[in-house]
């Protein structure tokens, strides 16, 4: 019961079938609700939904929930600090960003951003300036979690990469939405053409435009975990509901991105997990999708429990265009700098395993 | 802004302020940009209080977030 009243939690303020509890929960059941929305991040909505009165609580769950936000929002406030920090750093190189996920999501979509916590900051820079914008992050201390198998292979094949900063906050420096097959057919022209300013205490800073950002959210909701998280098909239900899309474009841009099975995972499954009606094109269309095959295996890379970037980069080869192309992805997997090799891998048999897999992949690929 | 209290990050520190109750109520009035004589008549009207009072708290209560750089006056 307690996860339904999670999803209740997620669909708050959404005209939905979920119901709230009618009377306070046992103190059991209540811990969960309370673990899940803080793993969940979704203590802005619980807090919003108790803060009302429309979820029941004694005065100790009350106090909880308010705990819970109020860490959550301590948090949100220092990532957004070190996002304008890097923001301007970047800016100051010349690099264009925009704002991606928790952040832009927070303060884009939602009637007030504390509905929308977040635990990290994602950015996309074009690909073309990838490799300055990591130099410009390490330069304000960032350290990247992971390197890169060869030089010049994040701006060409990756989903981007992530620092530890001095202060122990995470950034994700983007040059495409997802890793694996999704991320390497979208079309970053369309991602770049527009744009869409807010702002983070006076600062100017700029988001995806409505549509991109919508597709940017569905792979993020369908393709993020192996079962969708609440947030983030809440973060999809949210900009669908409030109708601030033009669903002719958005099913162009799945078509020509090759996202069509992503989109209607993500449009599906928000519509199923909160309880919406499934009114409107867009929900009749994903709720009536099939994928063919090549679209099926591409999704199983992230749809399934266990060494997810494992199977992604396997599978990625098939999207990557052109013999040469695919040669260069192999090539770096297979023959990775040492540094690659020692922070990603138990062993170099295991990296051959996997590399093996990648070439029979090109083989049968033309 | 939660429904419980405003949580702030002043410039100067990395520490967050909560401000409840009152505070909290202070912060949302300062939304938008206000003098301190415009706050503090909002106050009395809310609470039906001694002007001086509230003229005087708000005074000190302006000075500690002025001093935190979390409130800045505007030319």
């Amino acid at each position: 019961m307690t996860d339904a009243w999670s999803a209740a939690v997620a669909s708050y303020g959404l005209t939905t079938r979920l119901a709230l509890p009618q009377d306070v929960l046992a103190d059991h059941d209540w811990d969960e609700v309370l673990a899940n929305a803080r793993s969940q991040r979704l203590t802005g909505l619980l807090a919003a939904a108790v803060g009302a009165g429309a979820f029941p609580t004694t005065d100790e769950q009350y106090e909880q929930t308010a705990d819970a936000q109020v860490a959550a929002m301590a948090v949100v406030l220092r990532l957004e600090r070190l996002l304008l920090d890097v923001a301007e750093q970047l800016a100051q190189a010349g690099i264009e960003v925009r704002v991606l996920k928790g952040s832009a999501a927070a303060h884009m979509l939602y009637p007030d951003p504390a509905l929308r916590p977040f635990n990290d900051i994602d950015i996309l820079v074009p690909s073309g300036a990838f490799d300055d914008a990591v130099t410009v992050i390490a330069r304000s201390g960032g350290v990247r979690q992971h390197p890169q198998p060869r030089p010049g292979f994040d701006r060409r094949f990756s989903k981007g990469t992530s620092f530890s900063m001095p202060s122990g906050l995470e950034v994700d420096l983007h040059r495409t939405f997802v890793a694996g097959p999704f991320g390497l057919t979208v079309q970053l022209d369309d991602v770049w053409a527009a744009s869409r300013p807010f702002q983070i205490g006076g600062v100017g800073l700029h988001g995806l435009d409505p549509e991109t950002c919508f597709l940017g959210l569905c792979y993020h909701a369908a393709l993020g975990e192996a079962v969708p998280r609440l947030l983030p098909l809440r973060d999809v239900a949210q900009i669908m509901t409030r109708g601030a899309i033009d669903t002719g474009r958005v099913l162009s841009l799945a078509r020509g991105w090759r996202a069509e099975a992503a989109v209607a995972r993500a449009v599906s499954t928000s519509v199923t997990t909160l309880g919406l009606e499934p009114r409107g094109t867009l929900a009749e269309w994903a709720l009536e999708y099939r994928a063919d095959r090549t679209a099926t295996r591409a999704l199983s890379a992230y749809t399934h429990d266990g060494n997810a970037y494992g199977r992604q980069a396997v599978a990625a080869v098939r999207f990557i265009p052109g013999l040469t192309g695919k040669a260069a992805y192999v090539r770096a997997l297979v023959w990775p700098d040492h540094n690659y090799v020692s922070g990603r891998y138990r062993s170099q048999w295991d990296r051959w395993g996997r590399s093996v897999h990648a070439v029979r992949h090109m083989r049968r690929d033309p | 802004m939660t429904p419980f209290a405003a949580v702030v990050l002043p410039r100067s520190s990395e520490q967050p302020l909560l401000l409840a109750g009152t505070s909290q109520e202070i912060w949302a009035l300062l939304d938008e940009p206000r003098t301190a004589a415009e706050l503090a008549g909002a106050l009395c009207e809310r609470y039906e209080a001694d002007p001086l009072q509230i003229a005087a708290d708000l005074s000190d209560w302006l000075a500690t977030l002025y001093e935190l750089r979390a409130v800045r006056t505007s030319s």
